[in-house]
């Protein structure tokens, strides 16, 4: 069976097309940064690149249930066009970037329980302003692109 | 529960804040030029041309729902109004907001460096992220909202945040029509009906003159009156002023300026004192009556308190009088003292709280009226008493007072405050039909031009639409108050004291009576600013003058410029019976030859 994460490794990044795992999930990859999650390092430097180095509105989705892919596709269609300042980061092993996730601003400490929380939102000066939850309905497009209007807003 | 609270109490904040923010009509005035001009809603207060038509575009949407809020006290209706408007503004607003991020988006790509994106997104993102939002919290309370907007934002999310927004908006705007429809339904459950009435209010006082609106009374216009027209005889009031400029001409020539001067402050220092001393002793009076009257005599809770506050401002306004006749009639009272703004606001505040009062004892009738059938007899007493004493004492010397107070002061001040303007009322007599509102037509016309009848610069057109439930008394939805000025080209002639001195050595300025005949140019800008401030004007004055003391009559005329409203007026003239030449100077006092108080 083919996993989401090595077909996605064959994908040359700025393409748009459907992706195949159990389910089928269409996603905009012109949006979307996977974390190379086998190689820690790496990962570690992308997404502090991502945060610190770029001037983007985040959506940083953990784990790779299917909700995470849900929110995955969901994101990646609500973060819109080239024009448009946001990206969604996909952690399918959020242990692996632990360290840069508790630096992370968070005045409403919204990352506390990391094990509840499926995506959050960063906005363009790097603050947590929204958390989607695992068990969080209705999980739908308004719902995801609320947290792109949450980090615009700041 | 709390999300039932929580949403009530958002509907409700945010809609009372936005409830009276709209207004119900938009209004165009078309001037005699066959010019239209766009008045601004925002305002109630409006410079319009003397001879124009005004345009009356009715916002349906917003009138059911100011009727539905005035009339209707179901939170149920009260949430879908408040709801309705919430989602209108940020529709509006968010429509607004979207070029501005489309612009900060362009500039974000071409930014070079980091700190120069953040600030950009940063500003302009700010009102198109908050209006989203607002959208979306209302959409969370609002399944069926949701449900629309999570369907069209399902298309079109990949094309971008601007036009993911843009189609969020028509949908809202889509779920808006549809609650209008449900508001239209209550309407007709409801039975509501509204009017609508104009009346001319002359800026020298008097009762109001009611104007037709075609389909909304049986009023019978007037003779038409064309204020444009040249016309070159006196009226009876000019022919008036014209006797008293010569009696004040005979005195300025024999006893000289600072003599009359204090002559018409004697006068003026009457007038006032009449007047303060007819509302001390009305005040006075009042007070004698109501002292028989404890407040805890009255029975009824909602005409106690009113009466509690009836009694207090009767202090206040006896307090008021005497601070003004103690600090401006004990000592001398000068012209300069008149004017100062502290004289003024003492008599404004004077005018208000004879207006209180006036309204406690309306309210307090109204309120007696009602209750008549709900008080006991025994405790019938009190109240037939202070209803008596107000019904046939009160109220109609407190009104007349109210009335000699405003002219007074437009007299004092010499123009209408716009504060006085909205004092005015428009009058709804039986004639005025009581429209359904399903009837009511897209546009109406107020025609100033054809159904106003005689009426000169600086008076005032109220008009006022009211209206509410058929078995319910109506309740102002809204007024507009419109202030004449001539925008046109056009002749004036008025008359007034002019000083002349003839050609030669040793000749002096004379007081004469004469009258100007002056051509004003038109302003064709908005704004009036230049016909009520500048007003230039060229034109002849003619004279009867007096430059041989042994002949009775001489005449002169002479060429003429003229400007601030014809308050100063120069030229050189001919007196024709003694054939010399003669320099002219008027300078328009109105205190030195009017009246103070008609």
């Amino acid at each position: 069976m083919i996993t989401i994460s090595c077909f996605l490794t064959l994908i040359y990044r700025g393409n748009t097309l459907f992706c195949l795992t159990k389910k089928f999930y269409a996603m905009n990859y012109e949006k979307l940064t996977i974390l190379p999650c086998h190689d820690p390092e790496e990962a570690k430097s992308i997404f502090e690149t991502l945060i610190y180095e770029e001037a983007y509105l985040l959506l940083v989705v953990l784990g790779k249930d299917s909700s995470a892919k849900r929110i995955l596709e969901l994101g990646t269609k609500a973060a819109g066009n080239k024009q448009d300042p946001s990206m969604v980061v996909w952690i399918s092993e959020p242990e692996v970037v632990a360290d840069t996730l508790s630096n992370l601003q968070d005045p409403k400490r919204f990352l506390n329980n990391l094990s509840s929380i499926r995506a959050f939102a960063l906005s363009i000066t790097d603050e947590v302003v929204d958390v989607i939850k695992v068990q969080e309905k209705p999980l739908n497009i308004l719902r995801v692109w609320k947290s792109f209007m949450l980090a615009l807003k700041g | 529960m709390m999300k039932y609270v929580f949403t009530l109490s958002l509907f409700l904040i945010i809609g009372l804040e936005t409830a009276f923010a709209q207004s119900v009509w938009k209004l165009k005035e078309q001037r005699p030029n066959n010019k239209l001009y766009e008045l601004d809603s925002s305002l109630a207060h409006h410079n319009v041309d003397i001879s124009s038509l005004i345009y009356i575009q009715f916002d349906k949407n917003n009138i059911r729902r100011k009727l539905l809020s005035a009339s209707n006290q179901e939170v149920e209706v009260e949430m879908l109004i408040n709801k309705i408007q919430l989602l209108e503004r940020i529709t509006t607003q968010g429509l607004k907001s979207i070029p501005e991020y489309t612009q900060g988006m362009d500039a974000y790509a071409k930014a070079k460096n980091i700190e120069e994106k953040v600030k950009i997104v940063e500003t302009m993102g700010q009102s198109f992220a908050t209006l989203a939002l607002e959208l979306m919290y209302v959409a969370e309370q609002d399944p069926e909202l949701s449900h629309m907007l999570n369907t069209n934002l399902e298309k079109v999310a990949s094309t971008g945040f601007a036009n993911s927004f843009t189609v969020l908006l028509q949908t809202t705007k889509e779920y808006v029509s549809g609650l209008e429809n449900k508001l239209s339904q209550l309407v007709q459950k409801e039975g509501l009906y509204i009017q609508l009435a104009a009346t001319l209010h002359s800026s020298k006082g008097g009762t109001g003159q009611p104007i037709h609106i075609d389909g909304f009374d049986h009023i019978k216009p007037p003779e038409y009156y064309d204020p444009y027209e040249l016309n070159l005889v006196l009226t009876d009031e000019q022919i008036q002023e014209l006797e008293a400029l010569k009696r004040t001409c005979d005195s300025i020539n024999t006893i000289g300026i600072p003599a009359l001067i204090a002559q018409k402050k004697e006068q003026l220092r009457g007038n006032l004192k009449k007047i303060l001393l007819e509302l001390d002793s009305l005040v006075t009076d009042l007070s004698d009556q109501t002292k028989q009257i404890e407040v805890s005599d009255i029975p009824v809770e909602s005409i106690r308190i009113e009466y509690k506050t009836f009694k207090q401002n009767i202090v206040a306004l006896q307090t008021a009088i005497n601070t003004l006749y103690t600090k401006y009639f004990e000592d001398d009272l000068s012209f300069a003292m008149v004017f100062q703004s502290s004289f003024l606001a003492e008599i404004r505040n004077i005018m208000q709280q004879t207006d209180l009062i006036y309204n406690n004892a309306n309210k307090i009738n109204r309120l007696i009226d009602e209750s008549t059938a709900s008080v006991e007899e025994n405790v019938d007493s009190a109240m037939g008493f202070l209803n008596k004493t107000l019904e046939e004492f009160g109220i109609k010397q407190i009104n007349l007072s109210k009335k000699k107070m405003n002219i007074l002061y437009s007299e004092l001040t010499g123009y209408r405050s716009f504060n006085e303007i909205s004092r005015l009322t428009a009058s709804f007599s039986d004639k005025i039909i009581k429209k359904d509102l399903k009837d009511l037509p897209d546009q109406a016309i107020l025609n100033i031009k054809h159904y106003a009848g005689y009426r000169e610069e600086g008076d005032n057109i109220v008009m006022e639409m009211r209206g509410g439930r058929k078995e319910q008394k109506p309740k102002t939805i809204e007024a507009a108050y419109f202030s004449l000025v001539k925008t046109q080209p056009h002749f004036v002639t008025n008359v007034g004291i002019a000083f002349v001195r003839p050609n030669g050595a040793n000749e002096k300025f004379t007081a004469v009576v004469s009258s100007n005949t002056l051509f004003k140019f038109g302003t064709q800008a908005k704004n009036t600013f230049y016909r009520k401030y500048i007003d230039l004007g060229v034109g002849i004055n003619v004279a009867t003058l007096n430059f041989n003391a042994d002949n009775p009559f001489e005449f002169g005329a002479a060429v003429v410029l003229s400007a601030f409203n014809d308050y100063l007026i120069g030229g050189y003239g001919y007196n024709f019976t003694q054939g010399k030449g003669y320099l002219l100077v008027s300078i328009r006092v109105p205190f030195l030859h009017k009246e103070l108080i008609y």
